[in-house]
Formats: structure tokens, sequence, C-alpha cells
């Protein structure tokens, strides 16, 4: 089953990192490689939410456990929701191995308890879409 | 929306009611005040929406504020300094008692975020007073609070 990850954040987005080269030859031609992206993303700030189960998940295999083996092997999915067709079939891309780390943890006095995770999709691409169901995501690839 | 209001005007009753100098007070009415002294009575003002903000999974949070008005009558006589000292003090001793309750969490939650309320009782202050020996003071209530409404993915 999956969970959202994101409850309370505001904003955040998908870095894409290409490594880009450029270079430019002897006779002025430029020439640009790219390799496949390294995606990032970074959801801050992300305030403890014992109803949000993939948060709790998280916290377990990181503050709680620091299971660092689990914390790089999360399974994860970016569900584009903009794309495809709305709510049965939109493009899905699911990361078989994403390294899921919490930044920080606390916050200011009387505030709620702040746990910013970064996130770097890795492992096994697989694209697919998913549709969306009385709450319940359902990949397929 | 009705059920939430009243349960809101309950609790804040019930908070006012356990002011340690309420029982000087021998009515306490809603949206009325008696013209005899030690009658009180609280005026909902309304709920105020503060800021709304949406999260990337579409869940909303809501930051609201309930505004009262309670209204104190007492006795104070035309040019009688120390029934007006009593008043004044007792008025004043409410708002830092409101205060307290609310910076010690010991005042009822409205919201999903009970640690981050701020309920204020401020200026207080002589409304009316009249050539019959009665004067009413009042003093503003604000509630702020935060509610949750999950969208859900």
């Amino acid at each position: 089953m999956w969970s959202p990850v994101g409850k309370r954040v505001e904003d955040s987005s998908t870095e894409y990192d290409w490594s880009e080269e450029t270079k430019n030859d002897i006779l002025g031609a430029t020439y640009t490689q790219l390799k496949k992206p390294v995606i990032t993303q970074t959801f801050d700030p992300c305030e403890l939410d014992s109803g949000d189960a993939a948060q709790v998940k998280l916290w377990n295999q990181s503050i709680k456990d620091q299971d660092i083996a689990a914390m790089a092997a999360n399974d994860m999915l970016i569900v584009h929701f903009y794309a495809g067709t709305a709510n049965t079939a939109v493009f899905a891309e699911r990361y078989s191995a994403c390294a899921v780390k919490p930044s920080s943890l606390g916050g200011e006095g009387g505030g709620a308890i702040g746990m910013p995770i970064d996130v770097t999709y890795g492992g096994t691409r697989t694209v697919g879409t998913a549709s969306i169901s009385d709450g319940v995501v359902t990949f397929s690839a | 929306m009705a059920n939430e209001m009243s349960t809101a005007l309950d609790k804040i009753k019930a908070l006012v009611a356990d002011y340690p100098g309420y029982d000087i007070l021998n009515s306490f009415s809603v949206d009325f005040t008696e013209k005899i002294p030690a009658s009180g009575g609280v005026f909902p003002a309304g709920l105020v929406e503060i800021s709304r903000k949406r999260d990337i999974l579409g869940n909303v949070t809501v930051t609201c504020q309930y505004n009262f008005g309670l209204y104190y009558v007492f006795e104070k006589s035309p040019g009688d300094d120390t029934g007006a000292t009593i008043n004044a003090d007792w008025v004043m001793d409410f708002q830092e008692w409101i205060q307290e309750q609310s910076a010690k969490g010991l005042a009822p939650a409205f919201g999903d975020e009970p640690w981050k309320e701020r309920i204020t009782a401020q200026n207080g202050a002589l409304f009316t007073a009249d050539e019959e020996g009665t004067a009413t003071y009042m003093v503003q209530l604000g509630f702020r609070f935060i509610k949750h409404f999950d969208k859900g993915v």
C-alpha cells in the first residue's frame, strides 16, 4: 500500500541534476553532454503527525532504529497528477531504492516537532500509470 | 456550523465560570446583560479566518479566531473611587487569569493543535456608567486556533 509523503508541506519540488557538461571545440562548436538525472526532493517543514503513515515509517527506520540499510532502500512512487487521465491513469514512476533521511528533528518551543526529510530517488526506475480511488493509489507498470 | 459555535460557546462559558472571581456574579447570559449589579454576559462577535494554507497533498490548514465581548455590570456610584478600584481590579485580574490559563495550557481546546492555541482577554475597560449606581465593563476575548481539513490522496 502506498502512503503519501508531504502532509503539512506547502512547497516541495523534485530537483533534477543532469550532470551537464558543455564544451566548445576548436572550431567554435558547442557540445553538451547529459547523464541520467539524479532526482532529489526536500520536504521542509515536515511536522510530525501520528496519523501520517509514511512519516511514522520513516521516523521508525531513521530516528528510532537508525536502520541505514532500510533508509537507503525505500520503494517510492512519483505520481504526476497533472499528466494523463485524471484519477484513473496518470503518469507515474517508481524508484525501487530511494534514500530518505531526516535532516533535523525539533522546532521552536510550543510548536509541533518538525522532521524535514531529504529524498534521493534511486534504484530501478519503472514507469507506468497510477490510479486513485477512495484515497488508495494503485500503480501499474 | 451551529453545533460547532454552540460547542465553542459552552467551552467559553465554562472557562469564564472557572475564574475564581466568577462567584460574585448572580447571573451570566448570552447576548444579554441585565442592568443590575453582579450580572454578566458573553456576546459572540463571530469567527474570523486568519489564514488558509494548502499542502502539496491538497490538505488544508486554517487558522481561525473566535471573538467575544464579555460585559460585566458592577456597582459604581458617580465619584465612588473605592468601588471603581474594586471593579477595575476584578477586570484586570480576570484578564491575567485568562492569560495564565492559556499560557499553561489549561484552557479548553478549540482546534486540532491545542499546543498552538492562544486565548487572549484584553482591552478590559469601563464601557458605560450611569447615575443609578451601575457601571458596565467590557473585556474582549479572542480564541485563536488551527483546524486541519484532510483531503486524502
